[in-house]
């Protein structure tokens, strides 16, 4: 006896601590002038669980929207740095942008905070997830359906009920077997601890003696708050939800306090049985108990006579499953783990009721989830050899070093294998910029010098032969380098590599934060060098920096139970390269995706958004790779097989639609780029590399060293009347 | 034609005021070449094209929050000060104000390196002869002065 009140004694209040660690995306902010669309905010306070009402938001959690214009009723969050009153505000939009923010009486507001979104947790092994309520947060409703349909002598009894037990054994006599418990709140309780669904009377006897004991050392409410925090109410996968609270978010997208009765009565219907309760596959069943609860609770002066009928009339709805399982991002959450296993310990996070809030844009997060798996499904409906092809995305914030979003498959649901994180695999032609640069900060290269596009054939140490091959197997002879750029050709990379040197350009890789080469082989001129999305979207932070880059960051800050703030991330940068060869590199990165293997974008995002990037394809084409960015936007896309085997796919047909779909649905910032002192931007023709005119055919706009000297083409093209028809017509159609 | 001959001497009057030496910490966007309204091709390639750069206007949230920053680093609270500045630099990425602000709380937090590379970003950002690129320059004389 004494041990078994040790035991429940012991475990009764290390539950109450046991809180997994909560997982927030960063928080909407509203302000004037904020690119946001109406469509936008509202998909938002959907995945936030608002309710849209046609009357007054007189509630927090509601909004009404009415053409460009939404009212909402946000919620009270506190952060650490400060609290949101809960509080109505207008929003108006005008050309996707915010025009107007204001209270209803129309004072003007300069930055709204919404309640950030939850997106995940850091629950243990055994897969238990929870949210906890405080006793005074537990609606008095909801503690009193519980009562009346569970266990209506709570309160006077001392953790058995003698005339329920002796209800359900006449019962259970009667038909035989056993049909009825006679189970109280505390015996449920004590039965949820220990977790064994045996049916013994040594159990049984078990189970009522811890009941008396926790009857006695703890309070009634107490016990009813652990019973609403540790219910179990459904499972997810690996994941068991436990608790009203979580139970609330899982079927309802919204806190419990927001509930309506009906919500709440099919909550309590079922904690009989989630799963024989199920609302998603047995609806009949739970609304008939459902619908039995709310008569009772009429009956009990729980409810009014109208709100017992509007609440019969409701149909079983729970919240789609796309809103619900939308909602949590394992992928990013791995992410968000993985970083926080260097600073806490596991017990800490699983334990501690940590706050966790990350850098995560649920709107680019979603975009980029359904840009992956809507490309990979075309594909595969067109080819039967892609249907097994998987893929990752990465989207960073360049300047800031925040992480929007990680994409670890193709499944829009479930976890899994994160290949954003875990799948390390050769880079192919997204080395090529890192080669590029280290020759611009030679100083012995510009990007209109000519380079030699020519087969050749490098003896390794072994007296093997490495013979690499240009994509198209023809060889344009002499080329400028930002068109060997553009076009990503092979050989006049190797050439120009060659010529810079292995080592220079390891050191560039390594100092822009991509792995250490301690032997560079030639082959890595081509990409031979294995790194996952996530590292590539690293490497190609520096490409799009002005030189200052940040480290990249998902952890904002984490926050204590109590509010306090625990550990903080701050913003900061590192220097990593020159300006102006950046400046140059960039101008040559924009060719990519305007004419070179990139511009299928030219489609996707229209000539009126300036993006640079680059394609990857690896050999036998096991990779496609698309990595590139915008002023507001960063974004690496990988396609592949998990079995490295080839897909047949090029980068640019794999991976760049991919890109650019998810770029497209994120609005981006076009570039503008802007010379640093040592550079200057100059029109070269893109043949030859010369220095031309305006008025010449074919010019493209390159950055190059201001003090370079380029002789001028006397020979161009101009584009006359003629001419300029033609390429009106050609930039059209 | 005559508008960029005025460009271009400003601009080098303006190489002649600056503070520095070091190549840079001077501002870009020397207007040095003719800027056609004709032809197609260069029309899609103004997103390099050396025009003279304007700041525009900070949005009134940006200048709530470095206020607010300024307030809570006076009530010795630079922890908030930070975060209300970092929100300010999301909000107004491409303006140097914001990342000026974070420099200067990061020199008085005695982060002298972060200070410096914050107040270089600003000047990045600081088209010539701006109040801003002056100011970024000044801090960047007083962070190199105490470093030595």
């Amino acid at each position: 006896m004494v041990s078994l009140d040790l035991r429940i004694t012991q475990t009764f209040e290390g539950r109450r601590w046991d809180l997994p660690a909560r997982v927030y995306a960063a928080p909407t902010e509203l302000f004037v002038g904020k690119r946001l669309s109406a469509d936008q905010l509202e998909a938002q306070l959907r995945r936030l669980g608002y309710r849209q009402t046609s009357g007054a938001t007189e509630t927090p959690g509601t909004y009404r929207r009415n053409g460009e214009q939404i009212v909402l009723h946000r919620r009270a969050t506190t952060f650490w740095d400060g609290s949101a009153p809960a509080r109505p505000l207008r929003v108006l939009f005008v050309a996707d942008q915010i025009r107007v923010l204001d209270t209803v009486s129309g004072a003007p507001v300069t930055l709204a905070r919404l309640d950030p979104l939850m997106i995940g947790s850091v629950f243990a092994a055994h897969g238990e997830d929870r949210l906890i309520l405080a006793p005074e947060d537990v609606p008095s409703l909801l503690k009193q359906t519980l009562l009346l349909v569970e266990d209506r002598r709570f309160e006077s009894h001392w953790g058995l009920d003698v005339r329920a037990i002796a209800r359900a054994a006449w019962a259970n006599l009667r038909a035989g077997r056993v049909t009825q418990g006679g189970s109280t709140l505390t015996q449920q309780l004590v039965k949820s601890y220990f977790l064994t669904n045996e049916r013994s009377f040594r159990r049984k006897f078990r189970e009522a003696a811890m009941s008396v004991l926790l009857e006695a050392r703890f309070s009634k409410e107490e016990i009813l708050t652990a019973y609403i925090n540790e219910i179990y109410m459904g499972q997810a996968g690996t994941r068991a939800i436990h608790g009203f609270a979580l139970a609330s978010q899982f079927y309802f997208a919204r806190p419990v306090v927001e509930l309506e009765p009906a919500q709440l009565a099919l909550l309590v219907a079922m904690v009989r049985g989630p799963s024989y309760y199920s609302p998603t596959r047995f609806v009949d069943r739970v609304k008939a108990r459902r619908d039995r609860i709310l008569v009772a609770m009429h009956e009990a002066d729980l409810l009014s006579e109208s709100a017992r009928d509007i609440a019969l009339a409701t149909p079983i709805r729970v919240a789609s499953r796309d809103v619900e399982r939308s909602n949590y991002y394992p992928a990013f959450v791995d992410l968000v783990r993985r970083q926080l296993s260097r600073d806490y310990a596991a017990d800490d996070l699983q334990q501690a009721g940590l706050l966790v809030h990350t850098t995560m844009d649920p709107m680019v997060q979603s975009a980029a989830q359904r840009a992956l798996s809507d490309h990979l499904e075309r594909l595969g409906q067109a080819d039967e050899n892609a249907r097994s092809l998987q893929g990752a995305v990465v989207v960073v914030e360049p300047r800031l070093g925040d992480v929007h979003a990680v994409v670890g498959g193709r499944a829009r649901v479930g976890s899994g294998f994160n290949r954003a994180l875990e799948a390390r695999r050769q880079i192919g032609s997204l080395i090529k910029p890192i080669v590029y640069l280290t020759a611009l900060q030679s100083g012995d290269w510009h990007l209109g010098s000519l380079i030699e596009d020519a087969p050749l054939s490098i003896a390794g140490d072994d007296g093997s032969q490495w013979t690499p091959r240009n994509f198209s197997d023809s060889y344009a002879g002499e080329v400028p380098l930002f068109r060997a750029l553009a076009e990503s050709i092979n050989l006049a990379t190797v050439r120009l590599g060659l010529s810079v040197g292995l080592r220079p350009i390891a050191r560039t890789l390594a100092r822009l934060g991509g792995p250490d080469i301690n032997r560079p082989f030639p082959s890595l001129l081509l990409g031979a060098v294995e790194m996952t999305p996530f590292e590539v979207a690293n490497l190609y932070v520096s490409l799009a920096s002005d030189g200052l880059r940040p480290p990249l960051r998902t952890v904002r800050e984490v926050v204590s139970a109590d509010g306090s703030a625990v550990s903080r991330y701050p913003l900061e940068v590192d220097s990593v390269a020159d300006s102006d060869s950046l400046y140059q590199l960039q101008t040559g990165l924009l060719q990519v995706a305007r004419r070179g293997t990139g511009r299928r974008l030219n489609t996707i995002l229209g000539n009126s958004v300036s993006v640079a990037g680059k394609t990857g394809t690896t050999n036998d084409f096991r990779d496609a790779w698309f990595a590139g960015f915008s002023a507001d936007r960063l974004a690496v896309v990988w396609v592949g097989n998990d079995d490295n085997t080839p897909s047949g796919l090029t980068g640019s047909r794999a991976a760049l639609p991919v890109w650019g779909a998810l770029m497209a649905a994120a609005e981006p910032r076009g570039l503008q780029l802007s010379a640093p002192d040592d550079s200057r931007a100059t029109l070269l023709h893109y043949a030859s590399g010369l220095q031309v005119d305006t008025a010449c055919d074919d010019a493209v706009m390159i950055g190059v060293p201001a003090k370079a000297e380029i002789a001028n083409d006397r020979r161009c093209r101009r584009a006359g009347l003629g001419g300029r028809a033609l390429k009106w017509l050609r930039d059209t159609f | 034609m005559m508008r960029y001959t005025v460009l271009l001497v400003t601009a080098v009057l303006l190489s002649g005021c600056s503070l520095f030496e070091e190549p840079t910490f001077t501002t870009p966007n020397t207007p040095n070449t003719p800027v056609a309204e004709s032809s197609g091709t260069v029309a899609d390639e103004s997103d390099v094209l050396p025009t003279e750069r304007q700041l525009p206007p900070l949005r009134p949230a940006t200048v709530t929050l470095i206020k607010e920053a300024e307030a809570e680093m006076a009530a010795g609270q630079p922890g908030i000060a930070g975060a209300a500045l970092e929100n300010a630099v999301r909000i107004d990425p491409d303006h140097p104000q914001p990342w000026l602000a974070l420099a200067r709380l990061r020199l008085q937090e005695g982060d002298i390196r972060q200070a410096e590379l914050l107040a270089r970003r600003a000047l990045n950002l600081s088209p010539a002869d701006t109040e801003e690129a002056k100011a970024a320059n000044a801090l960047l004389v007083r962070i190199q002065s105490m470093a030595r």
